[in-house]
């Protein structure tokens, strides 16, 4: 499909247009590679599995037939569930009452999540992505007519989709596209592939990148388009999802490495709303057709948090805090700058960041206090020509590789961090007379 | 290969890595220099399994009954410390035994009954206007929930931890018992 958009490649800075096809080719490589991962991936049968059968088939009648297994529920996810949680409250510096009673509350919510809210809907989603051909084909497959009306709409209006509809299907508008796209036959997986190719190649014309960089931002796009799918899978009837689910092979395996994903990315929802435990937030996020900030996903707020880091290092702590809540910047180069360090896929199609000041403003004082812990270690490095390297080894493991790693400053990061952490900025709390910018 | 995030290997300890990157850090591990010594580290930092044993439907969801809580007033002022708890319960649920818990930690604590003398049925206690009053000192609790006890089921304080309450945690994470938890008003802490 990628010949579809035949587009000459255009190569990064000191590359030529061989080098930027191989590299090219090698994502593709590793695209396939990836779903022969999950061709691979083994789910063990279990004596469990007619039982779990039977669990999800219950889910298909509605609340009654689901409380009717509520014990057999719990036994079956508590441990994988808390497992995820307690993993990702790790990355956090929470203490011990807020982490206990974070637990806490998830072992008594885990149930109604599952029941009351989209719970059961959303990992069933999950675990249809196991399914043999997964994880596209099996959420495609559950697709309504009307789900998948509504998902051409999506693809055809937002984000960057309409550029890469634009190029495989030329039509004059939005709507017609849309048509086009819903009886087009060709695999959805193979869309979703040309897609990330193109936004790769969008993101070689603003900067060079690496290996590593292209590859997340494959996965990043891949993810968004994925997890759009999945909500749309979770929206369709109950008993619908429990048929294709119960019909499953090693369906109690199954179901548990579907659980921890599922807990994984509920977990950090959790943690950017302090464990409020809000029943009616759906886990998977789907695709808003209309206008309006959609919010961004987990993966979405690790880069904004590296992006944030790099921001504070480069002493524009306090820029960055008024741009979120008041959309006001610095007029000058440096944070123009910083803008644009910020990768192409966290912004609108008209290049606006809405969704990325929505965040921080929404989140400011979880997202300074994940960075937190970082310009702690950074603001005690002893300047010295060991710097560099032991900038890395403090920064690199909280590093997103989807923003560019800085080549030089550092001497100049580690006085920024001294001071942020200083002021106690790194609270969140209120600047100092004199603070702003 | 860069550094792999501490977040992408807390995803693997956890479980909750999507087949691709799975084998991506399998590799690694085989691979890459001092990332077993990482992960390690990781998880030895990991938060540990919390030993919790109850499974209380949140406030806002109960099964089977439904409550109040109020500040307790004595002489019209607030009694800082006390609260009550006003039970919705029908004239057929009133040989019930109530067990009042409240959270402790990321479990929750049994505060009443505490010894065999303390198993009362609900008839037992105050009534007015078809509610069943509980005075629960909540100076230590932020949430408490009730339990009913229908007097089928055996409740034996005689017996040893962690027998004592084993079937009632059983009845109560199977969805069969009512069971409703509150917040503590702010005024009654």
């Amino acid at each position: 499909m990628l010949d579809a958009a035949a587009a000459p490649v255009p190569a990064r800075p000191g590359e030529s247009d061989a080098v930027a096809l191989s590299r090219l080719s090698a994502i593709g490589a590793r695209l396939a590679e990836a779903r022969e991962a999950w061709a691979r991936a083994a789910y063990p049968a279990q004596p469990a599995d007619e039982r779990v059968a039977a669990m999800w088939r219950a889910t298909g009648r509605g609340a009654q037939g689901s409380f009717a297994h509520q014990g057999a529920w719990q036994q079956l996810l508590a441990r994988p569930v808390v497992a995820a949680f307690r993993q990702a409250l790790s990355t956090r510096p929470l203490p011990p009452h807020v982490r206990d009673r974070a637990l806490g509350d998830l072992r008594d919510t885990l149930f109604y999540q599952l029941v009351g809210g989209q719970g059961f809907a959303e990992l069933a989603a999950f675990t249809l992505e196991t399914a043999p051909g997964g994880p596209v084909a099996p959420l495609f497959d559950v697709l309504s007519e009307r789900s998948r009306s509504r998902a051409a709409r999506c693809v055809s209006a937002r984000g960057h989709w309409p550029q890469t509809l634009a190029l495989a299907l030329p039509a004059a508008g939005a709507t017609e596209r849309a048509l086009l796209v819903q009886a087009d036959p060709r695999d959805p997986e193979d869309w979703i592939e040309l897609h990330c190719a193109l936004r790769l190649l969008a993101s070689w014309a603003e900067s060079p990148g690496d290996d590593d960089r292209d590859w997340s931002i494959v996965t990043q796009n891949q993810g968004r388009s994925r997890g759009r799918l999945r909500a749309l899978a979770a929206s369709e009837p109950a008993a619908a999802l429990a048929e294709r689910v119960a019909a499953l092979p090693a369906l109690a395996e199954r179901t548990r490495a579907a659980a921890r994903r599922w807990a994984w990315s509920w977990a950090w929802e959790a943690l950017a709303t302090d464990f409020a435990f809000d029943l009616d937030r759906p886990v998977v996020r789907p695709c808003v057709a209309e206008a309006g900030v959609a919010a961004l996903e987990a993966e979405e707020l690790e880069i904004v948090e590296t992006w944030l880091l790099l921001v504070i290092l480069r002493g524009r702590g306090d820029t960055v805090r008024r741009w979120a809540a008041e959309g006001r910047g610095d007029s000058d180069g440096t944070w123009g700058r910083l803008l644009l360090e910020l990768p192409a896929d966290l912004r609108e199609a008209d290049g606006g960041l809405a969704r990325v000041r929505a965040a921080l403003a929404a989140g400011w004082d979880a997202r300074v206090a994940s960075v937190a812990p970082v310009l702690r270690r950074v603001a005690g490095l002893s300047e010295g020509r060991a710097l560099k390297r032991a900038f890395w080894d403090v920064v690199g493991p909280a590093w997103h590789v989807a923003v560019a790693h800085p080549r030089a400053g550092f001497p100049t990061f580690v006085r920024n961090a001294r001071d942020w952490v200083a002021r106690g900025s790194e609270t969140g709390g209120p600047l100092p007379p004199g603070g702003e910018a | 290969m860069k550094t792999i995030s501490d977040r992408l290997l807390r995803q693997y300890l956890a479980g909750a890595l999507e087949p691709p990157a799975q084998e991506r850090i399998e590799r690694a591990l085989r691979d890459v220099d001092g990332l077993r010594e990482r992960m390690a580290a990781l998880l030895a930092t990991s938060l540990p399994e919390p030993r919790a044993s109850w499974v209380i439907p949140p406030p806002g969801a109960p099964r089977g009954l439904t409550a109040t809580a109020e500040p307790a007033a004595f002489m019209g002022e607030p009694e800082a410390g006390w609260t009550v708890l006003w039970l919705d319960v029908d004239d057929a649920q009133l040989d019930a035994r109530p067990v009042v818990l409240e959270r402790a930690g990321a479990d929750w604590e049994v505060v009443f009954p505490l010894t065999e003398d303390e198993v009362v049925p609900l008839r037992a206690l105050h009534r007015e206007g078809g509610r069943t009053r509980l005075d629960v000192d909540t100076s230590r609790a932020r949430r408490v929930a009730v339990v009913l006890v229908p007097s089928d089921r055996p409740l034996d304080l005689t017996l040893p931890d962690p027998e004592r309450w084993a079937a009632v945690i059983a009845s109560v994470q199977a969805g069969e018992l009512p069971v409703v938890a509150l917040a503590v008003p702010p005024e009654a802490r």
